[in-house]
């Protein structure tokens, strides 16, 4: 549990962006087509991240509560918006709401019952447990919605066939519902089989490379995956429902 | 005896009025053809009829409203609509028959093995087909497999939506005398533009105006060409 990992200079990080310049230069020359994408997300990354790291450094000196709820909101916001976008769904209202909840009540969890800090909002914790769970899976959520949003136009005539059949609107949909939930879950259950041998996961390494004992990092690291996926099957689940419901408003209302 | 009523019936898309019927009564026993020119609303009135679609006014069936009597779920199987093109749970034909008995409204009714077996004899079927897997089954095959699935769940009318459009003639021929073997048991009302079924029925009914009109019985091939615009 020694010193913090070794700092990197002005100097290193200069040195980092010129071999940008070098990927940027073969991008042109290879005729790629996506120097312009590549800069943009260069300048966007970095000034995020540097930004992200004063407000941060803000955050955890002043540590109240109001301060981590508010920036716990934002995050949840922005993750739900991100959802949103890469889902392509219609009426998505319910998502924020579903997001907010759900990762608030597993970070809480995470940070008073499997940590047990001090203060149950410590910002140290808080913030970076809640957008650890929310990055994770936030590519997961909306790749199932999109998929069961398709899955529902493709097989309009199978869910009415059902329906003529005395199917509640779950049991006429329960094929595809199964179908998003399972491909929401398998990157995260691949994942788990593989962590440690293929790669080592950010959180873990970076808690070694800051002077953690690797058995320290990895049982936090059990920790973060097991309520990813926890995060990732029930907050799924319900946004897959609340999406059915407005979905097959027109079978409910049939008379 | 089973009877059909509607009253005031009128469904309504995109504020266009497709279906206007005052009174008309189906009853058990016949086989009631409707056809008419496409477009004119034939297949929204059967669906109405079979509860899949938003409609105004009543349904009754044997006296009792449908809408006040019972739920969504099992008024669509009382009142039946099979589509035109039938569509299955993937997987083999025994398994997507026994899938529409694991919903909740369906568990008291329970799948009758033994009433399956008389159905695909009746259909001319063999037992074999039932281990068969639902994409390999001929379009006629399908068409009676999937009626078979609709009778399973005993209802009091099936509405067929073009039946034998994908048919050929001698395919069509049997699904007829078939009908005319169930009427007896299940009311029959089919919409279809087949002059066969429609010369085949024992009620002829127009449907035009957004309303169904009852035809005489002994019209021929070529008046109801006429009406339908061919």
């Amino acid at each position: 549990m020694s010193d913090s990992a070794k700092d990197i200079s002005i100097i290193s990080m200069a040195i980092l962006y010129l071999f940008s310049g070098g990927l940027g230069l073969l991008i042109h020359i290879l005729k790629l087509g996506i120097l312009k994408d590549f800069i943009y997300s260069l300048i966007r990354m970095s000034f995020q991240l540097f930004l992200g790291s004063f407000v941060l450094m803000y955050i955890f000196k002043i540590n109240t509560l109001w301060i981590v709820l508010l920036f716990f909101t934002l995050m949840s916001v922005v993750a739900s918006r991100t959802i949103i976008q890469k889902s392509k769904i219609g009426e998505s209202f319910f998502i924020y709401p579903i997001i907010f909840f759900t990762s608030f009540l597993l970070t809480f969890i995470f940070q008073v019952v499997i940590v047990g800090t001090d203060t149950w909002y410590d910002a140290r914790y808080f913030i970076t447990i809640s957008g650890m769970i929310m990055g994770n899976s936030m590519n997961a959520c909306a790749v199932a919605l999109d998929r069961f949003n398709n899955d529902l136009k493709e097989n309009y005539d199978l869910i009415e066939t059902l329906f003529s059949f005395g199917a509640s609107n779950f049991e006429a949909v329960s094929i595809f519902f199964k179908k998003s939930l399972r491909s929401a879950l398998m990157p995260i259950i691949t994942n788990m089989s593989s962590v440690g041998i293929v790669f080592f996961p950010g959180m873990m390494t970076g808690q070694i490379l800051a002077g953690s004992n690797p058995t320290v990092a990895v049982k936090y690291q059990i920790a973060i995956m097991i309520t990813i996926a926890i995060f990732v099957l029930i907050s799924t689940m319900l946004n897959l429902y609340f999406n059915m419901k407005i979905a097959l408003r027109k079978f409910l209302d049939g008379v | 005896m089973s009877l059909l009523e509607i009253e005031d019936l009128k469904v309504k898309i995109e504020k266009r009025c497709l279906v206007d019927i005052k009174r008309f009564s189906f009853e058990k026993g016949f086989i009631y053809t409707i056809f008419g020119k496409s477009g004119a609303g034939k297949s929204t009135f059967l669906k109405a009829l079979g509860s899949m679609i938003k409609y105004e006014g009543n349904i009754y069936l044997n006296g009792e409203n449908l809408k006040q009597k019972y739920p969504l779920t099992e008024i669509r199987k009382k009142v039946h609509y099979i589509r035109q093109v039938p569509e299955f749970v993937p997987g083999k034909v025994i398994d997507s028959l026994k899938y529409i008995f694991s919903f909740k409204s369906n568990r008291d009714l329970g799948f009758d093995e033994n009433y399956l077996n008389v159905l695909i004899d009746k259909f001319g079927l063999d037992q074999s087909i039932l281990g068969k897997d639902i994409k390999n089954l001929s379009g006629g095959e399908k068409q009676r497999i999937s009626i078979i699935r609709s009778l399973l769940i005993r209802p009091e009318f099936i509405l067929l939506d073009e039946p034998t459009s994908a048919l050929d003639v001698y395919t069509e021929d049997n699904f007829i005398t078939f009908l005319n073997g169930i009427k007896n048991e299940f009311g029959v009302i089919v919409v279809s533009h087949s002059v066969d079924m429609i010369i085949s029925s024992d009620i002829k009914l127009f449907f035009d105006k957004c309303n169904i009109n009852r035809i005489e019985e002994d019209i021929d091939t070529e008046n109801i060409r006429k009406l339908i615009g061919e």
